[in-house]
């Protein structure tokens, strides 16, 4: 028992550690008496009390930038505690799974969570909510009953701009094909990106091509050589993450083939391409607001507020006309 | 002294059997690869095409080279996890070498061969003077150490646009042979892939250490009596094995032009399975080069023809299953008949 406790304290501060680091590397310190701009009523509410962040992986960019939107939370509401911390990988689901049981064992006001893995930390989560902890889910959705809201990228959104902008400004019609490079197989976010474009581009009477390369540049690069060798004529080509767009354009460009092709993260590398004339576009999320939605979530569900089910952080496509604004 | 006579006595009594066994295996993984191939051009015309087969050729590259350095590494009784983490290294190393150092390629190849088999050596020394357990647990640390390091030293961003040079006409350029519509074009790194293939033939069938890399999967203990030097045997083919995925590395990143922290993701798996469909045995001292090239083929081929058939995306990861263990079921039908006869 004693050692138990000796060891959810360490993994604690073990988190606070991390939260530290993370947050003290990207913005000025909490306490800044800048802006209290979004929570005119729910500063008071989590005054003194602390609200855990915890997110898949806290070393990789894409979340210290969800960790950047925190720390603009942290401004917002200087009187209260807010932890940002995760894992060293997004495989790690036991590190994620310690790190709620220790939000438990330190009673936080709530939860703010993207949740790793599978459904292996739902079952902690559960016991959070009996606790009384208030769940907010950020970035990826769950099925969950216990949680109070879902902040995060409407994916199926960004798929349906791309499918958009095929059918009118590429003008994409019935019976032109089109591919669809996903990730992974069975993967929710992937499922939806998928759906959002192919139903689109379906109801415009195209014939979608649907292959998989598990989010890697080169597998996006043979499957985009191999589907082009049976169909030579592909009218445009939608990649549900960047890195596998830019593997389908180094394949076009081998062939001498110009097709319009939109990936989706606008990552640095898209970007700069999308620039340069090589990829048409890629869907930009906000993983900064979703950071900073879901503290403000978690804050207006403290002060008993009612919130929407699902909050959506938005998604835009950026093509060359706007992608200065990206950079 | 007086074990002397014994090893030439026990490497031609393995090698007699082998003989047997090689050739049961290579037919066996033969006839699946035939077989596959026929299916797929039997199905779509777009299948045995110049153009395909040459993409085909491009596509099974990498892991070709990888399944190389992991076929010395099984013949041991081995196994070698890190092998696609390594190559991510490399290959990040070597677009930082060229777009960040500002070198020229012929360095940032240098480099990616380097990483490769410094880390093999690592392997090597974690097995043979930490005395690790087993290669699973050293090759596992590796992989989790170049993985995060590749993350590291990029910030987990990807490198692109690494210009002209070696390294792009390795991965990326072409022979044109003919003109016109009849024209065939050959991707460099085949030539690299056959050179390999062909200089392992050799090492492994006609050099004293190749023998002695048998002998120590075959019996380690048996092996050592007998004068074999099995740890520095051991750090040899680790260090292969690492070179290779420096070569990989290369290879890759001619191909994709660019650098990568996530590249060669379960790139182990695939370099594994093609050993093991090409004949090669998990216990050590039985496989050959050439059941590992058609093992890398049958791969290769499988996921081109599924691309090519455009199979649903759920049900390609059944059939691709589905497809090892028939090719591995193949193999053991082979062997039975084999052993009776």
């Amino acid at each position: 028992m004693k050692s138990k406790r000796t060891r959810a304290a360490s993994v604690a501060a073990l988190g606070l550690l991390l939260a530290a680091c993370s947050s003290g590397a990207t913005t000025a310190p909490a306490a800044s008496p800048a802006a209290s701009a979004g929570g005119a009523t729910g500063a008071a509410a989590c005054q003194g009390k602390t609200i855990a962040v915890i997110v898949k992986a806290g070393t990789s960019t894409y979340w210290k930038t969800v960790g950047a939107g925190v720390d603009d939370a942290k401004a917002e509401f200087p009187g209260c505690t807010i932890t940002f911390e995760g894992p060293d990988a997004e495989t790690n689901v036991t590190a994620q799974i310690a790190e709620v049981e220790s939000a438990v064992a330190k009673k936080v006001a709530a939860i703010v969570i993207a949740v790793t893995g599978a459904d292996q930390v739902l079952p902690s989560l559960q016991k959070a909510a009996d606790a009384g902890i208030p769940i907010i889910l950020i970035d990826t959705n769950k099925e969950f009953a216990p949680k109070k809201a879902f902040v995060g990228t409407d994916n199926a959104a960004g798929g349906k701009a791309a499918g958009d902008f095929f059918v009118k400004t590429v003008g994409v019609k019935a019976g032109d094909k089109v591919l669809i490079i996903r990730g992974q197989a069975g993967d929710a976010v992937h499922n939806l990106r998928e759906k959002g474009a192919s139903d689109v581009l379906k109801a415009a009477g195209a014939t979608v091509i649907v292959q998989p390369a598990d989010s890697d540049r080169a597998k996006g690069q043979s499957v985009m050589e191999n589907v082009l060798q049976a169909n030579p004529d592909l009218k445009a080509v939608f990649a549900t993450n960047d890195e596998m767009a830019l593997g389908a354009l180094k394949a076009a460009q081998q062939a001498n083939k110009t097709i319009p092709i939109i990936g989706f993260d606008a990552n640095p590398d898209a970007l700069a391409s999308v620039a340069a004339g090589g990829l048409t576009g890629s869907i930009a999320q906000f993983p900064k607001k979703i950071g900073q939605m879901g503290v403000e979530t978690a804050v207006k569900v403290i002060a008993g507020q009612t919130v929407n089910a699902s909050v959506n952080t938005g998604v835009e496509l950026v093509t060359k006309d706007n992608v200065a604004n990206f950079k | 002294m007086s074990s002397q006579p014994e090893p030439g006595a026990a490497v031609a009594q393995s090698e007699e059997r082998r003989n047997w066994t090689e050739v049961a295996f290579q037919l066996g993984a033969l006839l699946g690869l035939i077989l596959l191939i026929a299916i797929f051009a039997f199905s779509s015309p777009s299948f045995l095409t110049t153009g395909n087969l040459a993409g085909i050729a491009r596509q099974t590259s990498v892991n070709a080279l990888l399944a190389l350095g992991m076929l010395v590494v099984i013949l041991t009784g081995g196994i070698d996890l890190s092998v696609g983490a390594v190559l991510a290294l490399a290959m990040v190393v070597l677009a930082m070498v060229i777009t960040k150092a500002g070198l020229d390629q012929s360095i940032g190849l240098l480099a990616a061969l380097l990483v490769g088999a410094a880390l093999g050596v690592g392997n090597g020394l974690l097995l043979t003077r930490l005395h690790l357990p087993h290669p699973f647990i050293s090759t596992l640390g590796m992989m989790n150490i170049a993985r995060g390091a590749a993350l590291v030293i990029t910030g987990g961003a990807s490198i692109s646009a690494l210009g002209g040079g070696i390294v792009k006409f390795i991965g990326n350029d072409e022979i044109r042979l003919g003109s016109g519509d009849g024209a065939v074009s050959i991707p460099i790194m085949l030539f690299v892939v056959v050179l390999a293939y062909v200089g392992f033939y050799f090492f492994l069938n006609r050099t004293v250490v190749g023998r002695h890399i048998y002998a120590t999967g075959g019996n380690p203990e048996a092996a050592r009596l007998s004068g074999v030097p099995v740890d520095r045997i051991l750090v040899l083919v680790y260090t292969i094995s690492g070179l290779m995925a420096g070569l990989a590395a290369v290879v890759l990143a001619g191909r994709t032009d660019s650098g990568y922290p996530n590249a060669g993701l379960g790139f182990e798996l695939d370099a594994i399975s093609a050993c093991i469909i090409g004949g090669t045995s998990f216990f050590g001292g039985v496989g050959t080069v050439s059941g590992t090239l058609i093992g890398a083929l049958i791969m290769g081929v499988l996921r081109n023809g599924l691309n090519i058939m455009s199979v649903d995306t759920n049900w390609q990861t059944v059939v691709i299953g589905a497809v090892i263990i028939a090719a591995v079921y193949v193999d053991v039908l082979r062997r039975r008949a084999g052993q009776s006869r």
